[in-house]
């Protein structure tokens, strides 16, 4: 990077977070601390919502994803508008109404004290854990492609982000996010247009655009119906709406964001703001992945993408095995190149029998190039049999620091940094408010004061802080942990979901009832998953109407005996 | 339901919540036959 590319980048971080600690200095009672007062509008609720969604790798995989897979990742979040306005209807006016710190403490209102801290220990849990991969993930990235020491930015990110949560509390993370979404934004926007300026030396927008559907990455919508594919209509609407109603009404991570409005209509118009914004933001960031995808029909692709795993082969006894591998990679672009051209030239003259010649050339020459990525891929293997084999994550981020002018590719690597921090904040500040309000203020110590209280949620954000920066290290010794992780929180919160839905639309349904039915349909999930192939967003599905019919033939039996 | 039917404030906008709650639904419906139209079109 350049002197001017270190400047944004570093400027960026700095006014964020320095303008966050300013605008919330001297948090004086747990009010202000956990819930921000009470005083959050709509538009930093919405901003806050979004930042904490959208982490580090939202920016880096999604468009890699795009890139190699098409668009039809979004209709994951096809359900997510429908969450927002069950969510704005029932939790929040709960929420509000029982004045909550967290969404745990509904349930000892609801039910009793063993119900709430069981759905706080696995929150507790799977979000302290998976907080870790938020940093680890972009960490290990960002080192492979700036070639810095992964200790060293995994450091500065958790730092960082733990000296300003501690330092403000939920003001300071909902403050920092709204600036951190506005350059996430800005950045990803920018970088759209430069990659449309760059094609536009070759073909004008809308053939881009042609192209690319063609070559099947428009596929924003696919009606088929299959349990074991994870992106289509179905799963997105059913799976997405009860994975977007767990995530939102009931991991403290968001429910953080909303409880700290003004009113119930600023909380309210927070979330249904990001039920309208999420799929356009969605769709922005996997069209310019798709756009990088056409960039790449024009102008050589490197023959992997994680040039660290590359290296490693060029010095290996391998490393003839991968030249002849680029030079076949070099040879099939040039023929790829010349079909992409002959298919705009059809698209211009319109002659429709050219099209699909150049479509079926096209398609044979697709079937060559998964050919010699699996090449690709077995010879790094054999170089490095720990080899990571998936290169998509570095699509964007190569794409990013080889054709990005000066300057941009600070404010792009300042985008990731603020993506990771934002995302990253938001956790560890639900992490401390749930192990200080549900654990130690509820069964550990009961009637301290509330600076003691300020003080305990303080340090747990600073312990949790170093556990995140300790776990975010040791992850790349653990790589079988990782995957287990990422798998564990769709695991779970369906489950989680089944009781607060029981909570609030099931009054027939009592505490003994539920405790037994969400213990049955844990049991019930965890077998799915380790003897079927069930896409993992249908466990939310499944875990949640387990908890509800487990409930009611539990609480029917236990009436009638 | 409580709260449908006696609203804390009101939405920007609309008379009520449930103007507000059609409108994001409806706007998902607007996305998804947009999203279709995508798809079909340029494939």
């Amino acid at each position: 990077m350049s002197i001017w590319d270190w400047l944004v980048l570093c400027g960026t971080l700095a006014f964020i977070v320095g303008y966050g600690m300013w605008k919330t200095r001297g948090s004086k009672n747990i009010e202000t601390y956990l819930m921000a007062d009470k005083s959050m509008k709509w538009w930093t609720i919405c901003l806050s919502i979004m930042a904490t969604q959208a982490s580090a790798i939202t920016f880096l995989s999604i468009p890699g994803q795009a890139f190699a897979d098409g668009m039809g990742f979004i209709q994951i979040y096809l359900g997510l508008p429908i969450a927002m306005v069950i969510i704005s209807i029932t939790a929040v006016p709960l929420y509000a109404k029982l004045k909550v710190y967290t969404a745990y403490e509904y349930l000892e209102n609801r039910f009793d004290l063993k119900t709430r801290s069981l759905a706080a220990l696995l929150f507790l849990v799977s979000r302290g854990l998976s907080a870790g991969i938020t940093i680890y993930a972009p960490s290990i990235i960002l080192s492979a492609i700036l070639g810095w020491n992964l200790t060293v930015t995994t450091i500065v990110i958790c730092g960082i982000v733990t000296i300003y949560t501690v330092s403000g509390g939920t003001k300071a993370v909902s403050v920092t996010q709204q600036q951190q979404v506005a350059v996430a934004m800005t950045g990803m926007i920018v970088a759209g247009l430069i990659v449309i300026y760059k094609l536009s030396a070759d073909l004008s927008f809308t053939e881009s655009v042609k192209v690319a559907g063609k070559m099947g990455k428009i596929n924003l919508v696919d009606f088929s119906f299959d349990l074991s594919n994870r992106y289509n209509f179905w799963s997105g609407i059913i799976g997405g709406l009860f994975l977007s109603l767990s995530y939102f009404g009931t991991d403290q991570s968001q429910v953080a964001r909303y409880i700290s409005g003004e009113s119930v209509t600023e909380s309210r118009l927070g979330l249904l703001f990001n039920g309208l914004l999420k799929l356009p933001m969605q769709f922005i960031i996997l069209f310019i992945g798709v756009m990088v995808f056409v960039f790449y029909q024009y102008h050589q692709p490197p023959v992997f993408f994680n040039k660290t795993e590359l290296a490693t082969a060029y010095n290996s006894p391998y490393a003839s095995e991968i030249k002849d591998l680029e030079q076949k990679n070099e040879l099939l672009f040039k023929q790829r190149k010349e079909a992409t051209k002959q298919l705009v030239e059809s698209f211009r003259t319109g002659d429709k029998g050219a099209t699909e010649q150049s479509e079926g050339r096209l398609k044979d020459l697709k079937a060559q190039e998964t050919n010699l990525k699996k090449s690709v891929q077995s010879t790094l293997q054999k170089a490095n049999p720990k080899a990571e084999l998936k290169d998509t994550d570095y699509v964007f981020l190569t794409f990013i620091m080889e054709q990005m002018p000066v300057g941009i590719v600070g404010l792009l690597i300042a985008v990731i940094f603020c993506a990771a921090m934002s995302s990253t904040a938001s956790q560890l500040n639900a992490l401390a408010s749930t192990t200080c309000i549900d654990i130690y203020k509820r069964s550990l110590n009961k009637t301290a004061s509330e600076q003691h209280y300020l003080n305990a949620s303080r340090l747990f954000t600073i312990l949790w802080g170093v556990f995140l920066m300790i776990f975010a290290i040791l992850a790349s010794q653990l790589e079988n942990l990782i995957q287990a992780v990422n798998i564990m929180g769709s695991l779970f919160y369906g489950t989680i979901l089944g009781i607060f839905l029981a909570a609030f639309y099931f009054n027939y349904i009592r505490s003994q009832a539920v405790f037994i039915a969400a213990v049955l349909a844990e049991v019930v999930v965890l077998a799915c998953h380790f003897t079927t192939t069930i896409s993992f967003l249908w466990f939310n599905v499944i875990g949640c109407v387990l908890v509800i019919v487990f409930g009611l033939v539990i609480e029917t039996a236990h009436r009638k005996l | 339901m409580t709260e449908l039917e006696n609203p804390e404030g009101k939405p920007p906008f609309f008379k009520s919540w449930k103007g507000m709650y059609i409108f994001v639904l409806a706007n998902l419906a607007v996305t998804i036959l947009f999203f279709y139209l995508l798809t079909v079109c340029l494939r």
